[in-house]
This record gives structure tokens, sequence and C-alpha cells, in this order.
């Protein structure tokens, strides 16, 4: 005769079987960018005018499962990379109230789940969950992303998304109001994936 | 005062052209210095506004101005030497040139620099140069030989102006004034 307990126990084995089912790691493959074919470019703005703006070192590293389908992206960016067309900017986004790359040089997005984007067939979009990592604050963000394979080996992602600079503290002090440089940063990518052979 | 220049007057737009413009110039010269002294700040960013919007009104005159020159007929020269009549040509077409050549060069050296700029806080400015340091550099320099230039000749302008009031007595500043 089982008691409530050991039934509970029970409940909570098959839980946990079924939970090690579906976290089992798949046959992973993974992807590496390639810098040549790949940008990541943002846009911040002047009363609502965009200033065009890229970072030119950044690597993205992906993972996909047996279906192809991706299951982890990590990104790491060199914020002294940065370049907004002009060596004021590229001098200015550097200081303490914007990106302070002295303290921070680096920024991270880990995804800690992708979901396709809707529920149909379609095998191509995408929605990273993650963290990002910017200025030495972390934020939950959500990135879009649509998933083309070239071939075999060779996948090009695409997306985009807006940030709140806010969130990162980054154009602080007397650039922190919004009202001469936005708050909203607008973020776009096109990341050539080039499969990893073991 | 008639609208049309004479052979011996000016008609009042021409002296309306010459006096805003003056006024405008006489604003834009300091305000250049003083927002280009400015560390990067909101404040910096608001007064180049100003200096590029003042700087587009002043091209946009400059152009009414020669094409109402080109159109109406121009009074005869002051009195004086070949030299005189010669430095004073000499002066009024380098001040249209520099007029030209000031609010141009802005205008790339902001376009270079990838800064976007609503004239006045309303009109937003198309760049005429894409990003580029070297152009911006070289625009630059343009811009800083200019205007020393002009304020030299201004110099020699005003001078002369005063010259003719005060020692020659004849009517070379009284026929610009209204």
């Amino acid at each position: 005769m089982l008691s409530i307990g050991n039934r509970a126990t029970n409940k909570l084995c098959l839980i946990a079987l079924i939970a090690m089912l579906g976290y089992q790691p798949a046959v992973a493959e993974t992807w590496q960018s390639h810098a040549p074919n790949s940008t990541l470019e943002f846009a911040a703005s002047y009363q609502g005018l965009p200033i065009n703006g890229r970072f030119n070192q950044f690597s993205v590293t992906s993972f996909t499962d047996q279906l192809e389908q991706p299951t982890q992206l990590n990104v790491a960016v060199s914020i002294t990379s940065a370049d907004m067309g002009s060596s004021e900017f590229n001098q200015a986004i550097q200081a303490a109230d914007w990106f302070n790359v002295d303290d921070f040089s680096e920024a991270t997005f880990s995804s800690q789940q992708i979901r396709p984007a809707t529920k149909e067939s379609d095998k191509t979009m995408f929605i990273a969950h993650g963290i990002l990592q910017l200025k030495g604050l972390r934020k939950s963000i959500a990135v879009p992303l649509s998933w083309h394979n070239n071939s075999s080996d060779q996948a090009t992602i695409t997306g985009e998304l807006t940030l709140d600079r806010s969130d990162f503290a980054i154009g602080t002090g007397e650039w922190a109001s919004g009202d001469q440089i936005g708050l909203a940063v607008r973020v776009w990518f096109t990341v050539q994936l080039d499969k990893i052979n073991d | 005062m008639t609208l049309q220049n004479t052979s011996d007057q000016w008609g009042w737009l021409s002296k309306v052209f010459h006096w805003i413009t003056a006024v405008l110039i006489f604003i834009q010269i300091p305000l250049g210095y003083y927002a280009d002294d400015l560390k990067l700040s909101p404040l910096k960013i608001d007064m180049f506004v100003w200096h590029k919007s003042i700087g587009m009104l002043i091209l946009m005159l400059v152009i009414l101005r020669l094409l109402w020159r080109i159109k109406t007929t121009i009074p005869s020269a002051i009195a004086g030497t070949v030299l005189e009549k010669s430095l004073a040509a000499a002066a009024h077409y380098a001040l249209y040139c520099l007029m030209l050549a000031l609010p141009l060069s802005g205008w790339v050296i902001s376009s270079a620099a990838n800064f976007p700029v609503k004239l006045f806080w309303l009109i937003p400015l198309p760049a005429i140069s894409g990003p580029d340091e070297s152009v911006k550099l070289l625009a630059t320099e343009v811009h800083e030989v200019c205007v020393v230039t002009l304020i030299l000749i201004l110099i020699v302008h005003i001078g002369a102006a005063f010259r003719h009031h005060v020692l020659l007595h004849d009517n070379a500043l009284k026929r610009m004034w209204f």
C-alpha cells in the first residue's frame, strides 16, 4: 500500500525522468561566426534622426540540436571596436558617462532558452531569451532572429531589436534625459555562421 | 526708397540683404568659436544647432542676394583711384565667395562627422557627404582658413566704410544705410 508521501515521490521521480529525457544533451553541432561576412550595427538618435554605428569586432557561437534547431547562442562584443563614423563620436562614447570602455571593454549575450517565434512549421524564426551584460549591468532581453541555412555547414542569422540605453547606464548625467540623444537604440545584425567540425 | 538699385543708391532689398547678413555674421563668428571651445555636452550640441541654422540661413540669403544682384543694377563705384576701386571690387568679390564657402564647408564638416542636423530644431538638413574622417579634416581646414580670411576682410571692409564716411565725407556708407 502506497502512502501519500510515496505517491508524491513517484510523481517527482517521473517528472525528473521526463525532464532528464527532455534535457538530454542532443547531438550538438557547434557554429562559429565568420567575421568578414558578419555585421553588428546600431543606430542612436539625435532629435529622432539616426546616428549609425557598428561594432567592428564581435563573435557569435551557437549550438544546434539533431533537428538543426538552435539551442544556444553566445555573443561577445568588443565595445572598444565601436565605430560611429567620426573621431568625435568614437572618442566621446569611450568616456565614463557613455560606454566607459576602461572598465567595461566587452559586452556579452548568453541565451538561456531559444524558442520558435511562431507555432507554425516555419523553422527559421526564433526568439533567443537571455541575459545581456553591458557596462557591467545585466538584463534579460529577447532577441528575435531568423536562421537561414546556406548549406549544410554554413548559415546566416539576422535579427533586429531595440534596447533602452538607460537600462545599461549608457549616457548618464547631462545625457540621461533622452531629450537630445534618444533612449531607444536600434540594434541589428547579419552573421554568417560556419559549422565547426570536430 | 525704391526696391530697385539705382546708379548711385542701393535699393531697399539690397540694403535688407546686406544688413541682415551683417548682423547674422556678427553673431555667427563668435558663436562658432564659442561652440568649438566647449567640451562635448548638450550645451555644445545646442550651440552648434544655432551655428548650423544661422549658417544655412546666411547661405540662403547670399544665394538670393546674388540672384538679385544679377537681376538688378549695381550702383557705380565711389570715386577713388584705380587701385582703391580694384581693391574694393576684389574685397566684395572675396566676401561673396567666403559667404558661400563658409556655410558649404561647415555643411560638409557636419555631414562628414556623421552628425544629423535639424535646422532651428525643425528642418532636417540632408547630409552632403558620407561619414569620412579625411573629408571632415579637409573641410575643417577650409572652414578655419575661410573664417580668418573673412575676419581680416571684414576689418578692411568696415574700416573702408568709416574712412569714406568720416575722412572722405562721401556717401559710400550713407547709400547703404536707410
